[in-house]
């Protein structure tokens, strides 16, 4: 290979390789926006259509750890997180940010469910996958529930 | 302020009482200079342009920045600088150091001064630069909605207490080598529970030393080459990092590149300047969007100008500058200083916001050392103010002496 082809390809190389790390440089990342859902004045979150029910959530000003943990639910997926992911789950419910994401994680696995069947499985790890990425208190959640509740939360 | 002007006195008091004291071979070898320079800044339009002073506003109205300085050579190879300075917060120590020069390749620098950055930095007294105020970058202050920004990406001047070893080689008569390293106190915020940006108030008086355990560290490298006895051009990169917060958690790098040509008495000069802030995410409920999970612990700030300075006389001078920054990452909506653990209000930035400024000045000098400015800004922001304005108009009037 000629010596001016090498030089022009390491060049053009060490260009990308310098761009590609100048972007990560200052590429920073944020979650949702902390006023994305209006949990209501007194705080209370009503619980989605679907969601499951037998906890309650905790005020959106407020990051306190609430009961959220109550056993015999009548759903598998909140029986097996309160069980094993109690901080999580209770973390998640104190956060006004994650509580919001938790209101739309249950919207979209209702649209889940009701999607065909081929497309609920994908749509249901769809709505995880977004869950997960709104922020750390929820990727720790997701984390939680897969370590211990995979088949009651997360699907086969 | 009584503080700050008793150690004016007793700074200036030793200062003279050393140049007194000293032999007359040596005193021949002292230098006193100063500056000052008035501006008035007028803005006709905008709630956050022309608000009472606190955050998310602007200095308006008539400001003063002076400076005096002395330089002592002690001996051949020994010298001496200090520079007092008296701007919006009072009378600072701009610089207190030693140099001490074995040779021109090697120079040890100890003491108080701003460690070498990038190319503006040498230019950043008001006598030294045709506009009133500095490029955004730089910006320490000047800039409207100011407040929202905490100022450029790296404020001018930035003097904290250190070493620095930097010399100067040259190649025959066609081109000079600088360089400098140095390891100095840094950037600083140690007052605040939740620290999410750099405190610059903690760089002032009466915060000269330093609670921090890890120093900063960072160079500088420049190439000028000598194209033709009238034409040179410069290439210099620099780099900075340190921690910022008590418990040296907290990271900060700052990048920058500068390019400088001169042909005759027209000058061009760009530069870019990068920070990488990394913020305490313990407390999720004072930023404006939810922690990302990954690459969400900091904010980057981008700036960067391109100047244009042409004589049009002897005595009239032209600039024309195009300006900006660029900030991206979480927003804390706790004022940095406050030492709120709560949000004290919503910062109107957002995890991407811009501002990009237009500038036309003249320069005319009565005499040598004594010149009017003038200047007209238009400025565009990437969010509106309460009013709904993105854009806004500015005008400085000021003059600048020397001696």
């Amino acid at each position: 290979m000629p010596t001016r082809a090498l030089a022009s390809r390491w060049f053009t190389a060490s260009l990308a390789a310098l761009l590609a790390a100048g972007c990560s440089f200052a590429d920073a990342k944020v979650g949702a926006p902390q006023d994305a859902c209006d949990l209501g004045d007194a705080g209370q979150v009503q619980a989605a259509p679907g969601a499951g029910g037998g906890y309650s959530r905790v005020g959106a000003a407020s990051t306190s750890a609430a009961p959220v943990c109550m056993g015999n639910t009548g759903s598998a997926c909140d029986d097996c997180e309160g069980a094993h992911c109690c901080a999580r789950r209770s973390a998640c419910y104190g956060d006004k940010v994650c509580a919001c994401a938790d209101l739309a994680l249950d919207r979209c696995l209702d649209d889940a469910k009701a999607a065909p069947a081929a497309e609920v499985a994908a749509r249901t790890s769809g709505c995880w996958g977004t869950f997960s990425a709104t922020g750390t208190v929820e990727q720790a959640r997701v984390d939680c529930q897969r370590a211990w509740c995979q088949t009651e939360c997360l699907g086969p | 302020m009584r503080g700050s002007i008793l150690l004016l006195v007793v700074l200036l008091s030793a200062l003279f009482s050393l140049l007194a004291a000293r032999p007359s071979r040596a005193a021949e070898g002292y230098n006193f200079a100063g500056s000052a320079q008035l501006d008035y800044l007028l803005v006709p339009n905008g709630p956050r342009a022309t608000g009472a002073p606190g955050s998310g506003t602007t200095f308006r109205d008539f400001t003063m920045e002076a400076g005096l300085k002395v330089a002592v050579d002690i001996s051949q190879h020994l010298s001496a600088n200090v520079k007092l300075c008296y701007g919006c917060h009072g009378v600072e120590v701009d610089m207190a150091y030693f140099d001490y020069r074995p040779f021109d390749e090697l120079n040890l620098r100890v003491g108080r001064f701003s460690p070498s950055f990038g190319a503006f930095n040498l230019r950043h007294d008001p006598a030294n630069h045709m506009l009133s105020d500095k490029p955004l970058p730089y910006d320490m202050g000047r800039m409207l909605r100011r407040g929202d920004w905490n100022n450029g990406v790296l404020p001018s001047p930035f003097p904290t207490n250190g070493a620095e070893i930097n010399g100067t080689h040259w190649f025959g008569t066609v081109a000079q080598l600088d360089y400098a390293v140095y390891v100095v106190t840094g950037f600083k915020n140690d007052s605040e529970p939740n620290p999410t940006d750099l405190n610059f108030q903690e760089s002032h008086l009466p915060y000269y030393v330093s609670g921090s355990v890890r120093p900063a560290g960072g160079g500088r490298v420049a190439l000028t080459a000598k194209a033709s006895p009238s034409v040179d051009i410069t290439f210099g990169g620099s780099g900075m990092y340190g921690t910022y917060d008590l418990n040296d958690n907290l990271s900060y790098a700052i990048a920058g590149a500068d390019f400088t040509l001169r042909v005759q008495r027209t000058a061009l000069r760009i530069e870019y300047l990068a920070r990488r802030q990394q913020f305490d995410t313990k407390n999720p409920d004072i930023f404006r969007y939810a922690i990302a999970s990954s690459g969400g612990d900091f904010f980057s700030k981008q700036g960067a100008f391109a100047e244009l300075e042409q004589p049009l006389s002897s005595a009239l001078d032209f600039t024309s500058r195009v300006d900006g920054m660029l900030r991206r990452g979480n927003v804390s909506n706790v004022a940095v200083g406050s030492g709120s653990t709560a949000a004290t209000s919503v910062s109107p930035l957002t995890d991407r916001s811009f501002v990009v400024r237009e500038t036309l000045g003249f320069a005319y000098a009565l005499e040598r050392n004594f010149r009017l400015k003038a200047s007209g800004e238009l400025w565009q922001f990437s969010y509106p103010d309460e009013l709904g304005h993105k854009t806004a108009l500015g005008f400085h009037f000021g003059a600048v002496g020397s001696f």
